[in-house]
């Protein structure tokens, strides 16, 4: 497919869904309510109460510095189609892309012996118009030999995501995603081409809401650990050492149409976490990236705006004028009370000694409520492993009948 | 009419009958494209047995997951027994209600 302009009709579209969202923005910002310590982003902040000014420029200032990804427009036809935008489908794949974005951006600045710009390539990762790069990215995920190093300026783009979306979970262009998709589809990316100086991030994903340490370990160690030994006190007392960084995604739903009060009492205490890196969730059918609260309002960043496609030159060159279409301005909040249930909770943990904290502050997190939604095992139970056993009884099974369970 | 649960609890006092239904928002159905089914499962099991045997019939591949729910938002974790959750959330037919959801789409 050919490179096309957007029609009348996807121009309008546009247009509508940035006089929703400037709109939404202006009522937003009126409500920041105060009293309160702000947790964004594994930082706590806390506030002089007489000064609106000073909270609201501090909130905003936060929200300036975090990578900003919205719908955008004409960029090259996604695979197999005729789609030059995402406006109206995309918001899920971008939040992931920030979701991404910053756990890139906190792993590369956390680290002394990484160059200035490897920090500044994070951006081109996600460049929009990957300049070609999704045909030779096609190419290399269907060749056997995947020894031979490539590298890929802009992993992320929405090309490659949107080809491995069709590959993987048979995803067409313009079709909404679920959280478990595009975090999956990063995962896989990451996995396969990841930017420089970021091999040493390993992604975790863990689905139905579950986080067992011996999976984190072998991550983060790349050994196997023996069943019969206590993974905590290796991870204290013994040699241990690696390099890698760990990107944790936790998936989960806390209720079924709404959330469970109880669960967003838990939640709270998850968002006050020095290695929390925000949520992949949204309202209901709009996908937004939570970066953190304020006692019950959550801030977030929100991808139902619509920009021109951007590729890897134009993403520099604005850069060198110190203008940049990656930040937002406005400070959106949303009562949690109507936060959608379906999300993918991230941490970020650097080394051994924050594993180690972060499973004990988890295992305390747990212990104080039984409303904790998330299965934490130290060892990863064998019926997690969903592929064996069962074939046989499943032939038995008859619909119309009530199924007695052998 | 006995209830039907009472016949049931006779025949097979070890096992308590579920009622699952798929929710409507989830494009999931089992093979036979109904939303709804009936089993009937020992006390002393866990539900990771029961999610087992959803996956396997609804045919799941392992990067989709599926989340049940009592009582409207009450989360069922893997490692509950059955016995335990059908003597504090079984209604009053007899049958323990749960219903099935997936993760929600968003665009």
């Amino acid at each position: 497919m050919d490179q096309r302009q957007e029609n009348y009709r996807e121009v309008i579209i546009d247009w509508i869904y940035n006089l929703k969202y400037i709109l939404n923005a202006y009522l937003n910002n009126k409500n920041v309510p105060s009293g309160h310590p702000i947790y964004i982003l594994g930082h706590r902040i806390d506030i002089d109460n007489n000064d609106i000014d000073d909270r609201i420029n501090k909130i905003k200032q936060l929200v300036q510095d975090t990578i900003w990804i919205t719908y955008r427009r004409n960029f090259p036809p996604l695979y197999q189609s005729n789609y030059i935008s995402d406006t109206g489908w995309g918001c899920m794949l971008r939040v992931g892309q920030m979701a991404m974005a910053q756990m890139l951006k906190k792993h590369l600045k956390n680290h002394g012996d990484k160059r200035d710009e490897d920090y500044d390539n994070i951006l081109l990762a996600f460049a929009d118009n990957d300049s070609q790069e999704y045909k030779e990215f096609i190419e290399f995920s269907n060749k056997n030999d995947k020894s031979k190093v490539h590298n890929f300026i802009c992993p992320f783009s929405i090309q490659k995501i949107a080809y491995l979306a069709k590959k993987e979970f048979n995803l067409d262009p313009g079709e909404w995603y679920k959280p478990n998709y595009i975090l999956f589809l990063l995962e896989e990316l990451h996995n396969t081409i990841p930017i420089r100086a970021s091999e040493n991030l390993k992604l975790c994903v863990f689905n139905d809401s579950c986080l067992f340490l011996d999976q984190l370990m072998n991550r983060m160690f790349e050994i196997k650990f023996e069943t019969d030994k206590d993974l905590e006190e290796q991870l204290e007392k013994t040699q241990l050492k690696s390099k890698n960084s760990l990107a944790i995604f936790v998936l989960t739903r806390i209720g079924l149409d709404e959330p469970n009060q109880k669960y967003l009492k838990v939640l709270d205490e998850l968002m006050e976490l020095p290695y929390f890196q925000g949520i992949v969730g949204g309202t209901p059918k709009r996908a937004f990236y939570i970066l953190g609260r304020i006692n019950d309002h959550y801030i977030y960043l929100d991808p139902h705006y619509v920009q021109e496609a951007e590729n890897k030159d134009q993403i520099i060159e604005n850069k060198m004028f110190n203008r940049t279409s990656y930040s937002c301005k406005y400070i959106h909040l949303l009562n949690q009370k109507h936060v959608d249930t379906s999300m993918g909770l991230s941490f970020y943990i650097r080394n051994k000694s924050e594993l180690l904290q972060f499973w004990r502050d988890m295992k305390q997190i747990k212990q104080k409520s039984e409303d904790f939604f998330v299965f934490l095992s130290d060892f990863t139970p064998e019926y997690v492993d969903y592929s064996n056993q069962l074939e046989e009884s499943n032939n038995k099974l008859n619909d119309d009948d009530v199924v007695f369970l052998q | 009419m006995q209830s039907i649960q009472a016949s049931f609890a006779d025949k097979y006092p070890d096992r308590v009958p579920i009622l699952l239904e798929i929710t409507d928002k989830s494009k999931i159905r089992f093979s036979d494209g109904s939303q709804h089914k009936k089993y009937l499962v020992s006390k002393s099991d866990h539900f990771y047995h029961f999610f087992q045997i959803l996956r396997n019939s609804l045919k799941l591949s392992k990067k989709e997951a599926i989340y049940l729910f009592v009582n409207n938002s009450g989360l069922i974790k893997p490692e509950s027994q059955v016995g335990e959750i059908y003597s504090k959330h079984r209604s009053s037919d007899g049958f323990l209600r749960i219903i099935l959801s997936e993760y929600a789409t968003f665009g």
